[in-house]
C-alpha cells in the first residue's frame, strides 16, 4: 500500500519534471533537384518501349501489364482466356478500360462469339481451305490455304460493326485510352481493336457550386467508376494510374488515387498511399471525412487539400504532378497537395488570357484581405487610431454614430453575427426560397437596424463589403478559414488596436508557414523561397514551360521552350 | 488524460482572457464616440495669467432627418486662462463632457501679440505633445486668435475642417502667402542657417479697413496684409502675406507682394498674378501671369566679412490684360513690356531683400544653406553666426522675364 | 534532417531584420548625435570599413568549412573557452533584442496605449515570440521572410516621400565636429551592424554553405544601404533632428510627411508593419540563442527551451528604471559591447584559430601522416 502511494508520488513528481522529448510525425519532401537545364521530351515514356506487337502472346501480356501497370492500376481489365477458331484452341487476352465501355457489348459480342463453342468457331471447312487442286499421278495434291487466323477472327468471329487491326502499342494505347476494347490473340502480330465505348453518360451532370463560363460543363457524379473514366477521358493518357484502395473497417469504402506515373513525385504518391491506407476507421462516405483524416494539420481550419467537383480542374491538377483522391459516393475529388496559392485560383483561370485571370487573381487576394481585415481594422481605428482616418471621415463616422446606444465592438459583433445567421438560413431554407432570404434578410434586417439607431450606415457598409468579399473567395473552406479568423481579429483589435492586429497578424502567418501540405510547405512558392515559375500570377500561355517547382516532379517541363512552333518554325 | 489537458488549457485560455481584459485598458479606451475634436488652436496673451487658450471643438451631427447624412457646420469656439498649454487641454477636458483629441487639429494660431513675446515653450511643447499632429498649419493672426477662431465661417464648405485645410493651399495659384506646416515651422526654427516664418492670416470684415491704399495704382491690390483688403462681404478669415521670425520672436510681416518675392527667391512660386507699370500709358498697369522657369540662383559670398548675395531670376509671363488696340505682342512692345516687367521686379525684390535683412534681421529665405558648405565645422559655422550677420548682407538682383504669350486674344 | 537548413533568401531576411528594427527605433538618431552633419560621409567610411572586415572575416573563415563561431572557438580553445563565448553571446543577444522590445514598448504606449502597462504590451511580444518558436524553426525563419520585403517596402516608401523636402545643403558643414570626430571617434558608429554576429552563427544552417559569402554581402549590404537611407533622409529634410532627440526619429519623420490627401496620417500602418517585424526580431533572436545554447549544452529537444529563454528576454526587458536607463543602455553600453565582442574577440578568435589551423597543416605536411586528426 505504501509502496504503491510511493509509487503514485514518484509518478506525479515524473509526471512533473521528468521530460520526454516530443515527437511529432513530420514529413518533408526532399528539395526539389535543379531543374533549370531541364529539357522538353515529347516522348511519353521514360524508358524505350517496344514498337510493334509482338507474335508472342507472352510477352505482349508482359509489355501491356508494364505499360498500364495493370498491376497498381484498379481499372485496367485484362481478360485472358482461351479462343477457340477452328477447333482449335488459341491463347487469347482482351485489354478494356473498366467504365469506359459497355460490358454488355463486351460480354455478348466479343467474349461470347470467342470463346463459347459455337458453330463459327468450330466449323471447319476443307474444301474452302483448298485453293489449288492438281492432279499428277492420281496423287491430289492440294494445295491448302495458308490458314490465316487474322482474317478469320475478323471475317467470322467478331460480329461487330467498327473493327480495325493495329499493329503497334502506341495504336493499342490509344484506342484504349479512348474507351476500346482490344483483343490480342496468340500467334498474331496485330490486336484487333473493337470499338464497345459505352460511357455512362447517365449521371454526369454539371458542377452545381464551381461554376465557370468558360470551361466544360462537366461535374463528379457520386459513382467511383464513372468518376474514374471521366478522369481517364479527360487525361486520355496510358500513364494515368488508378488505384483503387478501401477505407473504412466497416464500410470498406472504395477510394481511388489518380495519378500521372511519369508526372507525379514518387514520394508524394507513397505518402498519399501510405496515410490512406493507415487510416483506421469504422466508415468513409464522402471525401470530405477522408480529407480531415488524411491532412497534416487537422487542428488548424485552412484547407490543405484542395477539393473539386470538375473533372477537368482535377485532370489540371494531376498533370501537374499532384494526386487525386476520389471516394465512391461522394462527387467531391479531394487533390494533394493544395497550396495557399491553389486556393485563390479558379478553375477558369487557365481559360482565360492571362491577364484577366491575374486581375482576378488580385481581386481575390484582396478580398482576402478584406475579409479578414476589415472588421477588424475598423474596431481597432474607432477604438485606437482615430487620427488614421481622414478628418471628414472621421466626423461622417461620429455623425452617423450619433444616436447608437451600442458600443462599437458589440454592434459589429451583432452584425457580423446575423450575417452568418442569414448565409446559413439561406442554405436551409427549401431551394427556391434560398437566394430570396439571403437578399431580403439583409435588405430588411439591414435597413430596419439602421433605422432604428441600433446600428449605423457605415457599419452596415463594413460587414457587407467584407460579406461580399467572403463571397469572392473561390474555395469554399478557404473562404471559411477567413470568415472564423475574422471574428479573433475583431476581438483583438477591440483588445489593443493595432497591436492586437498585428499579434494576430503574426499568429495566423506563423501558423500558415509552419503548415506543410503533404510535404509541400503552404506557402510555397514564396515562403520559402523556391524557382518561381508558376506561382501567383501566370504567364501566357505560350510561357507556361515549367511545372511547379517546388513538386519536384518527374518530368519538370510541360513544353519546349518555343511551343508556338507555327510561328518559329526554324527555332 | 485528455480531461487533464482540457482543464489545463481552459485555465490558460481563461486567465490569458482575464489578464487582456484587466491590463489593456479596453473597456475605457478612447472610443471614437467618447473624444471632442479640436480642429484649431488658439493662443493669445491671457490677462493675467501667461496663456488664454481657444479651442475650436467640431461638433459632427446628422442634421438632416434623410438618407443623405450632411454634417452641419456646428463647432463651438471655448477659451481657457491658463498657464499652460496642457494644463489648459486638461480644463478643457473638464469642462467639455468629452476627452479632447487634438489628432485633427488642422491650425494653430497665434495672436501678434503672443508672437512678440516669444514662441519657443508653446512651440516644444506642441511639437512635444503626441496629439498635435506636426502637419497642422502654423498662423500668426492680426486679431485675437479667440476673435479669429469665433469669426472663422466658412463660406463654400460644410466642415470647418475642411476649410481650415483647404485655405492655405491657395497659395498655389495665388501666391499670397504660403502653406506653413508645424514641422517645417519648427524644422527651420532649430536650422542654424534660416529663420521661421508663417501664415499671415486676420478676420476681413468692413470695420477693419483702414484704407491703407498704395502710392502707386500698381500696388493696390498685392501690397496689403491680412485683414486689409478691400473685400465687402461677411467676416471671413483671410490669409494673405507672411509673419517673419526671428529666433522664436515675431519681428515683423510680409504684405502679399512680398511673400511673392519671397517666393520667387526660395523657388516656391508656382503661379501669382502682378501688375506692371504699363511702358504704353502713363498711370495704367498691365497684369502679368508669372511662373518661374528655372530655378532662381542664389550665391552667397563673404566680402570682407559682410555676405554679399546674388540672385539670377528668370520668370514666364503671359499677358492677361487687353483693351482696345493694345498690340502688346509685337517684337518691340514685347521687348518693351520685359524691360518694365524686369524693372519693376528689380525694384520689388530689392526691396523686399533689403526689407527682410535690415528691418528684420530674419533669413527667412535661407540664404545661409548658400553659404555653409564653406565651413568646415560645425564650430567654425557656429562661431560665424549667420543669423546675426545676415542684416549686414547686401543684395544683387537680376530678373530676366519673358514674356511669351497672351491668353485668347492675340491682339485687338 | 531538411527541417532545420535554411535557404539563401531566408538568410538575407534572418540578418536584414535586426537592422530594420534598429532603424526603426533610434539608431540614426545616435549616428546622427555622434557626427552631426557629417553622418553621411562618416557611414561611408563605416560602410568602407565593414565590407573589408566582411572580406577578411570570410577569409579566414575559409579553412573552417561549415562551422559556427563555437565550433571555432572550441577548436582554439576547448570546451570551456566555447562555452564561455556561447555564454558571452547569449546574455549579449538576449540584452540587446530586449531592451530593443523595451524601447519599443515604450514608443507603443506613449503613442496609442496609455492605459496599458508596459508589462502586458511586453508580454504580447514574449508570447507572440514564445509561441513561434514553439511552431519550430522552419516556421519562425519563414515568417521572417513574410514580413521583412514588407517592411523595407514600407520604410521606403516613407523616405521616398520626404523627397520633396530634401535639402542638400544640409550635409554641410562637411566635417560636422571636426575631423577627428568624423574619422576616428566616429567610427564607433560601426556598432549598428551587429547583423555580423548573427553572421557568426549562420553557417551550419545554411542549405548551401558555398553562398556564405554571397549571403553575407547582400545582407550587409542592404542593412548598410537602409541605414544610409535613413540617415540621409533624416539629415536631409529635417533641421530639428540634430537639436531634439526624438523618441523615435523615423517615426517622427513619418508623422511630419504629407502623404497625399486622403491618408494624411498613416503612422499607424507603418507601426503595424513594425510591430510585426520586431515579433519576427525577438523570434529569431530567442531562436538563435536557443540554438547556441543547445549546443553548448548538447540537447536534443530544443523546444523547452524556448520558454526559458522567452522568460530571460522578457526580464531583460523589464530591467531598465526608465527612458533614459534604456537610452543608456542603447547607446554608450551597447555601442562599446559591440565593438569589444563582435569586431575585435570575434575577429581575435577566428584570427588566432586560422593561425593555429595553417601551423597544423604545416605540422601535417611536413610530418606527412602522422597526425591525422
Amino acid at each position: 500500500m505504501k509502496q504503491n502511494k510511493n509509487g503514485s508520488v514518484m509518478t506525479y513528481f515524473k509526471d512533473l519534471f521528468w521530460y520526454t522529448p516530443h515527437k511529432e510525425y513530420s514529413f518533408t519532401i526532399p528539395e526539389a533537384n535543379n531543374n533549370e537545364n531541364a529539357t522538353y521530351t515529347e516522348n511519353n515514356n521514360n524508358y524505350e518501349s517496344p514498337k510493334n506487337i509482338f507474335p508472342k502472346i507472352g510477352t505482349n501480356l508482359e509489355t501491356i501489364t508494364t505499360l498500364y501497370n495493370a498491376m497498381i492500376n484498379s481499372d485496367i481489365i485484362i481478360r485472358e482466356f482461351s479462343l477457340i477458331a477452328k477447333n482449335k484452341e488459341y491463347k487469347a487476352f482482351i485489354l478494356y478500360i473498366d467504365g469506359m465501355v459497355d460490358t454488355k457489348i463486351v460480354n455478348n459480342f466479343v467474349l461470347d462469339p470467342l470463346m463459347l463453342r459455337n458453330q463459327a468457331n468450330t466449323y471447319t471447312n476443307p474444301e474452302a481451305d483448298v485453293s489449288k487442286e492438281v492432279v499428277t499421278n492420281h496423287i491430289t495434291v492440294r494445295k491448302v490455304k495458308k490458314f490465316d487466323l487474322a482474317s478469320y477472327i475478323l471475317n467470322h468471329l467478331i460480329p461487330q460493326n467498327s473493327v480495325k487491326q493495329v499493329a503497334t502499342f502506341d495504336d493499342v494505347a490509344s484506342s484504349v485510352n479512348s474507351g476500346n476494347c482490344l483483343l490480342f490473340v496468340d500467334t498474331l502480330n496485330i490486336a484487333f481493336d473493337i470499338d464497345a465505348k459505352g460511357f455512362k453518360q447517365r449521371s454526369v451532370g454539371k458542377p452545381e457550386n464551381e461554376i465557370v463560363i468558360r470551361g466544360s460543363q462537366e461535374g463528379f457524379t457520386e459513382n467511383i467508376r464513372t468518376n474514374t473514366s471521366l478522369l481517364r477521358r479527360f487525361c486520355n493518357n496510358e500513364k494515368l494510374i488508378i488505384e483503387n484502395l478501401e477505407v473504412g473497417n466497416l464500410t470498406k469504402t472504395k477510394c481511388a488515387i489518380c495519378y500521372m506515373k511519369n508526372v507525379a513525385n514518387n514520394d508524394l504518391i507513397a505518402e498519399v498511399k501510405y496515410r490512406i491506407n493507415n487510416v483506421s476507421v469504422d466508415s468513409i462516405i464522402s471525401s470530405g471525412q477522408l480529407e480531415q483524416l488524411i491532412s497534416d494539420n487537422g487542428k488548424f481550419s485552412v484547407p490543405q487539400m484542395i477539393s473539386t467537383e470538375r473533372p477537368d480542374n482535377a485532370t489540371n491538377f494531376l498533370l501537374s504532378g499532384r494526386v487525386v483522391i476520389l471516394v465512391n459516393g461522394s462527387p467531391y475529388a479531394l487533390i494533394a497537395p493544395g497550396t495557399f496559392i491553389d486556393f485563390i485560383s479558379s478553375p477558369e483561370d487557365l481559360n482565360l488570357k492571362y491577364k484577366f485571370s491575374n486581375l482576378l487573381k488580385l481581386v481575390r487576394i484582396f478580398a482576402i484581405i478584406l475579409t479578414l481585415l476589415l472588421p477588424g481594422f475598423y474596431v481597432a481605428i474607432t477604438n485606437f487610431h482615430q487620427e488614421l482616418l481622414p478628418t471628414e471621415l472621421l466626423f461622417a463616422i461620429v455623425a452617423s454614430r450619433e444616436n447608437i446606444p451600442l458600443p462599437i465592438i458589440f454592434e459589429i459583433l451583432v452584425m457580423e453575427f446575423s450575417f452568418e445567421l442569414i448565409r446559413e438560413a439561406g442554405i436551409r431554407v427549401p431551394s427556391p426560397l434560398g437566394p430570396t432570404i439571403g437578399i431580403v434578410g439583409a435588405l430588411i434586417l439591414g435597413q430596419a437596424a439602421v433605422d432604428a439607431n441600433i446600428v449605423s450606415p457605415i457599419l452596415i457598409i463594413v460587414v457587407a463589403i467584407t460579406a461580399i468579399a467572403s463571397f469572392a473567395i473561390p474555395d469554399y473552406s478557404f473562404s471559411f478559414h477567413f470568415r472564423l479568423a475574422r471574428f479573433i481579429y475583431i476581438i483583438f483589435g477591440y483588445l489593443l488596436g493595432f497591436l492586437g492586429i498585428a499579434t494576430c497578424l503574426f499568429f495566423h502567418l506563423l501558423l500558415l508557414a509552419s503548415l506543410n501540405s503533404f510535404g509541400y510547405p503552404y506557402l510555397q512558392p514564396y515562403v520559402p523561397v523556391t524557382k518561381d515559375y508558376n506561382g501567383l500570377l501566370l504567364s501566357p500561355a505560350w510561357k507556361r514551360e515549367h511545372r511547379a517547382d517546388f513538386l519536384n516532379t518527374k518530368r519538370p517541363k510541360k513544353q519546349p521552350d518555343i511551343s508556338m512552333k507555327w510561328k518559329f518554325p526554324n527555332k | 488524460m485528455k480531461l487533464k489537458k482540457l482543464r489545463t488549457l481552459i485555465c490558460l485560455f481563461l486567465i490569458i482572457t482575464t489578464l487582456f481584459f484587466s491590463l489593456s485598458g479596453c473597456y475605457n479606451s478612447q472610443n471614437i464616440d467618447r473624444l471632442a475634436y479640436v480642429v484649431a488652436i488658439g493662443f493669445d496673451v491671457g490677462e493675467n495669467n501667461k496663456l488664454k487658450l481657444s479651442f475650436q471643438v467640431s461638433v459632427p451631427s446628422n442634421s438632416s432627418d434623410g438618407g443623405s447624412s450632411s454634417q452641419s457646420d456646428s463647432s463651438i469656439v471655448t477659451s481657457i486662462e491658463c498657464s499652460s498649454f496642457d494644463s489648459g487641454v486638461n480644463i478643457l477636458n473638464s469642462y467639455l463632457s468629452k476627452e479632447s483629441n487634438l489628432a485633427h487639429c488642422k491650425i494653430i494660431v497665434f495672436s501678434e501679440d503672443f508672437a512678440n513675446r516669444g514662441i519657443s515653450e508653446t512651440l516644444f511643447t506642441l511639437m512635444n505633445t503626441i496629439d498635435v499632429r506636426p502637419d497642422c498649419n502654423v498662423l500668426v493672426s492680426r486679431c485675437s486668435a479667440e476673435y479669429f477662431l469665433n469669426n472663422s465661417k466658412p463660406m463654400l464648405e460644410k466642415l470647418s475642417a475642411r476649410y481650415y485645410e483647404i485655405a492655405p493651399t491657395t497659395s498655389q495659384y495665388t501666391g499670397l502667402t504660403e502653406n506653413v506646416t508645424l514641422s517645417q515651422f519648427f524644422s527651420d526654427y532649430t536650422d542654424t542657417f534660416r529663420s521661421s516664418f508663417a501664415i499671415l492670416g486676420g478676420i476681413n470684415s468692413d470695420n477693419t479697413h483702414s484704407a491703407n491704399v498704395g502710392e502707386s495704382p500698381t500696388e493696390i491690390d498685392a501690397s496689403n496684409k491680412a485683414n486689409e483688403t478691400l473685400i465687402h462681404g461677411k467676416p471671413n478669415i483671410e490669409n494673405i502675406g507672411l509673419a517673419v521670425f526671428y529666433k522664436d520672436k515675431l519681428v515683423g510681416e510680409l504684405t502679399g507682394l512680398e511673400t511673392i518675392c519671397h517666393q520667387i527667391i526660395c523657388n516656391s512660386l508656382d503661379t501669382c498674378v502682378i501688375n506692371i507699370p504699363s511702358p504704353f500709358e502713363e498711370g495704367q498697369t498691365i497684369s502679368l501671369k508669372l511662373r518661374l522657369v528655372n530655378n532662381t540662383k542664389n550665391k552667397v559670398e563673404l566680402v570682407n566679412g559682410t555676405p554679399y548675395i546674388t540672385s539670377d531670376v528668370t520668370l514666364d509671363a503671359r499677358i492677361l490684360s487687353m483693351d482696345e488696340n493694345s498690340k502688346y505682342l509685337t517684337m518691340e512692345n514685347v521687348s518693351l513690356l520685359e524691360k518694365s516687367a524686369n524693372f519693376y521686379l528689380t525694384t520689388k525684390l530689392h526691396d523686399y531683400l533689403y526689407k527682410v535683412s535690415k528691418d528684420l534681421k530674419s533669413d527667412i529665405d535661407g540664404f545661409g544653406k548658400y553659404i555653409v558648405k564653406d565651413f568646415l565645422t560645425m564650430e567654425e559655422w557656429e562661431n560665424f553666426n549667420w543669423l546675426e550677420n545676415f542684416k549686414n548682407s547686401f543684395f544683387d538682383v537680376k530678373v530676366e522675364t519673358k514674356v511669351k504669350s497672351g491668353y485668347i486674344f492675340m491682339e485687338s | 534532417m531538411n527541417s532545420t537548413k535554411i535557404g539563401t533568401f531566408e538568410a538575407i531576411a534572418f540578418i536584414v531584420v535586426i537592422i530594420l528594427n534598429q532603424i526603426v527605433l533610434n539608431l540614426p538618431q545616435n549616428l546622427l548625435d555622434e557626427c552631426g552633419p557629417s553622418t553621411p560621409l562618416n557611414l561611408i567610411l563605416v560602410i568602407a570599413f565593414v565590407f573589408l572586415f566582411l572580406f577578411i572575416m570570410l577569409k579566414l573563415w575559409k579553412p573552417f568549412g561549415n562551422s559556427d563561431i563555437l565550433d571555432i572557438s572550441e577548436f582554439l580553445g576547448g570546451k570551456v573557452f566555447k562555452t564561455i563565448i556561447g555564454s558571452i553571446f547569449i546574455i549579449y543577444f538576449l540584452m540587446i533584442s530586449g531592451t530593443l522590445l523595451r524601447n519599443f514598448t515604450e514608443m507603443l504606449k506613449l503613442v496609442y496605449l496609455e492605459k496599458a502597462s508596459i508589462c502586458l504590451i511586453v508580454l504580447f511580444f514574449i508570447i507572440a515570440c514564445a509561441a513561434a518558436n514553439r511552431f519550430g524553426f522552419r516556421s519562425v525563419i519563414r515568417c521572417n521572410l513574410i514580413f521583412v520585403p514588407i517592411v523595407l517596402l514600407n520604410l521606403l516608401i516613407a523616405f521616398f516621400c520626404l523627397f520633396p523636402r530634401f535639402e542638400l545643403n544640409r550635409i554641410f558643414p562637411i566635417f560636422g565636429y571636426g575631423i577627428n570626430q568624423t574619422f576616428f571617434t566616429g567610427m564607433t558608429n560601426i556598432f549598428a551592424f551587429t547583423g555580423i554576429s548573427y553572421l557568426y552563427f549562420l553557417k551550419p544552417f545554411l542549405k548551401k554553405p558555398e553562398s556564405f559569402n554571397k549571403i553575407s554581402y547582400i545582407s550587409i549590404g542592404i542593412s548598410a544601404f537602409y541605414l544610409f537611407l535613413s540617415i540621409v533622409t533624416l539629415l536631409f529634410s529635417f533641421a530639428d533632428v540634430l537639436t531634439v532627440n526624438d523618441l523615435s526619429s523615423v517615426y517622427v519623420l513619418i508623422r511630419g510627411t504629407d502623404f497625399g490627401r486622403f491618408l494624411q496620417r498613416p503612422d499607424a500602418l507603418f507601426i503595424l508593419g513594425w510591430i510585426l517585424v520586431l515579433m519576427s526580431y525577438i523570434s529569431t533572436t530567442v531562436l538563435l540563442v536557443n540554438h547556441i545554447f543547445s549546443k553548448l549544452a548538447k540537447i536534443q529537444d530544443t523546444k523547452p527551451m524556448v520558454y526559458c529563454f522567452s522568460t530571460l528576454c522578457f526580464i531583460f526587458a523589464l530591467i531598465p528604471k526608465n527612458m533614459v536607463a534604456i537610452r543608456w543602455l542603447e547607446d554608450t553600453l551597447f555601442r562599446y559591447v559591440t565593438i569589444i565582442l563582435v569586431f575585435i574577440i570575434s575577429f581575435c578568435i577566428l584570427l588566432f584559430a586560422y593561425f593555429k589551423h595553417k601551423k597544423q597543416m604545416s605540422y601535417v605536411q611536413k610530418g606527412g601522416l602522422t597526425s591525422e586528426t
